[in-house]
């Protein structure tokens, strides 16, 4: 979708849609709102509703950030750590590797 | 250069149409690689608490072909070597642990090859069984490890322990003539240079061998991983091993009188303790590689010396006579891997399981415990001595039972011109054999063990590819006369003097009839289990199922719930040489396991050397008694604890290995960088095209029908 040619009170609902829908555990959607509405929020011609939207690109920016942070220490202790953590590292684990420890 | 850049491309594409039209054509991927066939891989085992043997990456390890014929080929491999990662191309001679370890730790080696045609030598010796075969099992249970042979290291002197160590590299043994005379090609027609560096500017032969294991660690770690099965990883990564036991005895015993003309012998309801004399043989050994075991002294000729033994036995005692003592004859499955078949049986018999669960409503042979035992007497590696050699019986116990029943086994043995030396009992120290499992249990089972070697082995291919029928020095004789230096004749003399000394042992009289053992069936016996296990004694037995094929059995006791053609064919054998016949047709010759369980029915050929002989059914007390280890049975069992087996074999998705060329590394770089190149371009062109979308594309579409085609005809676009 061309979010120019998209009439501001829908570009605050999607916005808000997206916003809300990202608490779901769902930080990629926080991701996509954050780059998708970024130029919409704060360098387009000012508008009634960007004000709000600023808020919501603001929020799911942030949310994103700390997932991204979170997710990024837990890959990396999981894979340095898995192996010392025994049978729990298993048990937590989805995906066993085939043939090593 | 006067071809224009369009004719050079169409130019192109018709010689590919011709080429994918053609009907001879291949696949790219068969005229890229030559799939080596009939390869034998090493695969990965573990225990309790450790792994070993070898597995490559997931994807398969790749090398550059190098051939180590002699110490300088090694030696240039590891300091000159600038193309590797290379794959060792070794025979069988030079095959050794410090080679393996030399590559190992040079890192430039990414998997080993063994070729050998048969018409190659045989190396002196060869095999990777630890020096104390089953080490830390058996007696060494009781009085911590025993193994030591006088002065010398080990009952297995040439045991390099290759088995037990775990390579970091696949390892393959290729045995097509073909297949080795390509790669010598190969080899020599591109890897072979006077200087190392030459071999960076060539295309190199080069082997992949996919051999990628799913278990790691131990068996304690793949057990576990076993049951943490997710929706994505849903295979297993290692069974254990183990397989059934084959068992007998001379006269049936049951809880129930059977009645209904059903008892061909007069079966037996109680014993004394120390009734039942015990013959055991093990019906397993192992080897590097997978699929390729031989065992002819390891395990065979003591397989078919027992057979022929029972057979001869029961020929001895006729049907209606009945004494206090029963013989039971053993079979036992994955004694290779910490005695396995016999610590099950010995668990059993202390549960007072053995040989089934006790169910009052069911007629059924009653338990057998360790005390019921008498004289024990194994048969381990037999062959035929020099001229004069005695065989020796190896023993622990001092007891008058003991020494009788040697006496009269050296007495029946003079005189078939089988020498027995009675090797007194040196402290704590027997020969690796299944006896120790029992007597680690029960120090003063009378027990002995029937071997070749006095002191250390004299097979020099223990556990190896090569203890094959040359090791036996076999030669079938095919119904013909059967030699009487052969070890046919020998072994069957061997099954007549323990035959007659049981037959003393259970009359308490000396056997003055004159039957003796077959030669011919012995003849046979090792043909089948040496050569074809689709022999004519196999096919009566089995009565023309197909099981079986024209090849030598192997000896690998494989995983516990795959029941391995040696077992069965074991059993049937035994059944067809000792059941007796019964007056039931073919769709009554079936097992009643509700109401019978003292004895099998099966349905063969009359006999045995003629499978297209009249069938009929044969009653018999032959049957098979788990051998999966007691480690896998006892819930919560230490697996670290080393009390019994814990050998599992890894799983494996696929075991192949296949030569190809391998582009010199330029020209991998070259086509890496075009790759990318091609790549760029494309992204640029469609940036570009992209930016200039309204020249390029139908300009008044916009204002016209937006849905119509942008080629209508042919005309349209060439104008």
């Amino acid at each position: 979708m061309d979010l120019t040619k998209v009439r501001n009170e829908r570009k605050l609902e999607i916005c808000r849609l997206y916003a809300r829908a990202g608490w779901a555990f769902l930080p990629l959607l926080w991701a996509v709102n954050f780059v998708w509405f970024y130029k919409a929020a704060f360098t387009a011609d000012p508008y009634p509703e960007q004000k709000e939207i600023k808020r919501y690109v603001l929020l799911s920016g942030v949310g994103a950030l700390l997932w991204i942070i979170a997710l990024t220490i837990w890959i990396v202790l999981y894979q340095t750590h898995r192996i010392e953590w025994g049978d729990w590292g298993e048990s937590i684990s989805f995906i066993i590797p085939t043939g090593s420890p | 250069m006067n071809m224009g850049f369009s004719q050079i491309v169409s130019y192109f594409l018709l010689v590919l149409l011709l080429y994918s039209c053609n009907g001879e054509s291949q696949r790219l991927r068969y005229q890229m690689y030559e799939d080596i066939e009939g390869a034998y891989a090493c695969f990965r085992r573990l225990n309790g608490t450790h792994q070993f043997g070898c597995s490559s990456s997931r994807s398969g390890n790749v090398g550059v072909v190098h051939i180590i014929e002699n110490q300088a080929d090694s030696d240039w491999l590891v300091s000159n070597g600038l193309a590797g990662p290379y794959v060792a191309v070794v025979h069988p001679s030079m095959f050794t642990r410090s080679l393996l370890l030399t590559l190992q730790s040079s890192g430039k080696v990414n998997g080993v090859v063994m070729i050998n045609n048969s018409s190659a030598e045989k190396p002196l010796h060869f095999s990777h069984e630890d020096t104390c075969p089953n080490r830390y099992s058996g007696l060494s249970q009781l009085y911590g490890q025993t193994c030591s042979v006088g002065e010398k290291s080990g009952w297995n002197p040439h045991g390099t322990s290759v088995l037990l160590m775990d390579w970091k590299f696949p390892i393959f043994y290729v045995t097509d003539k073909s297949h080795i005379d390509h790669l010598y090609k190969c080899y020599q027609k591109h890897n072979a240079v006077a200087h190392p560096g030459e071999q960076l500017e060539r295309a190199l032969c080069a082997l992949e061998l996919k051999s990628h294991m799913y278990a790691a660690v131990n068996s304690k770690k793949c057990m576990k991983r076993n049951n943490y099965q997710t929706l994505f990883s849903q295979v297993n990564s290692c069974d254990p091993l183990g397989g059934r036991n084959v068992w007998q005895t001379l006269f049936p015993r049951s809880t129930h009188q059977l009645g209904n003309g059903l008892d061909q012998r007069s079966s037996k309801q109680t014993e004394a303790n120390g009734s039942i004399a015990v013959l055991a043989a093990r019906m397993d050994s192992t080897s590097m590689f997978d699929g390729l075991v031989p065992a002819s002294i390891g395990a065979v000729s003591g397989i078919v010396t027992l057979i022929s033994t029972a057979q001869l036995l029961f020929r001895m005692i006729p049907q209606q006579e009945n004494y206090d003592k029963n013989v039971l004859f053993l079979l036992l499955a994955g004694e290779s891997y910490d005695y396995i078949g016999s610590s099950r049986i010995v668990f059993d018999m202390k549960q007072g399981t053995f040989p089934v669960k006790p169910d009052p409503s069911v007629a059924q042979p009653p338990p057998i415990g360790l005390q019921h035992i008498g004289p024990f007497i194994e048969l381990s590696q037999l062959k035929k001595p020099a001229d004069g050699q005695p065989l020796y019986v190896h023993r622990l116990e001092d007891s008058s039972e003991v020494k009788n029943f040697i006496k009269i086994l050296q007495r029946n043995g003079n005189g078939l011109g089988v020498p027995i030396s009675d090797k007194l009992p040196a402290s704590r120290n027997l020969p690796p054999a299944s006896l120790q499992t029992f007597l680690a249990e029960r120090p003063d089972i009378p027990g002995l063990v029937l071997t070749e070697h006095a002191a250390q082995y004299s097979n020099n291919y223990y556990h190896s590819v090569f203890d094959d029928t040359a090791s036996l020095n076999y030669i079938y004789a095919n119904k013909s006369e059967v030699p009487n230096d052969s070890i046919q004749a020998y072994l069957a003399n061997v099954s007549t003097t323990i035959a007659h000394s049981l037959y003393e042992h259970v009359t308490n009289k000396e056997y003055l009839g004159s039957l003796t053992a077959d030669k011919n069936l012995m003849d046979e016996l090792l043909h089948c289990y040496l050569e074809q296990n689709n022999c004519s004694l196999f096919q009566s037995a089995v009565a023309g199922s197909s099981e079986g094929e024209e090849k030598p059995l192997s000896y690998y006791v494989g995983v516990s719930h795959v029941y391995s053609l040696v077992s069965i064919l074991t059993g049937a054998a035994m059944a067809l040489l000792t059941g007796s016949p019964t007056k039931f047709n073919e769709t009554d010759c079936h097992n009643n396991a509700s109401t019978d369980q003292v004895y099998q029915y099966i349905w063969v050929s009359s006999q045995w050397n003629n499978s297209s002989s009249p069938k009929v059914c044969l009653q018999t007390t032959m049957n098979f008694s788990s051998a999966v280890s007691p480690a896998f049975i006892i819930d919560g069992y230490d697996m670290a604890s080393g009390k019994y087996s814990t050998w599992t074999e890894s799983v494996w998705p696929e075991l192949t290995a296949r030569m190809f060329l391998k582009p010199p590394f330029y020209q991998e770089v070259i086509t890496l960088v075009l790759g990318i190149v091609v790549l760029g371009l494309s992204f640029a062109g469609v940036f570009y095209i992209n930016g200039r979308k309204e020249i390029l594309f139908s300009p008044g579409a916009s204002t016209e029908d937006e849905r119509a085609p942008l080629i209508r005809t042919n005309d349209q676009v060439f104008c």
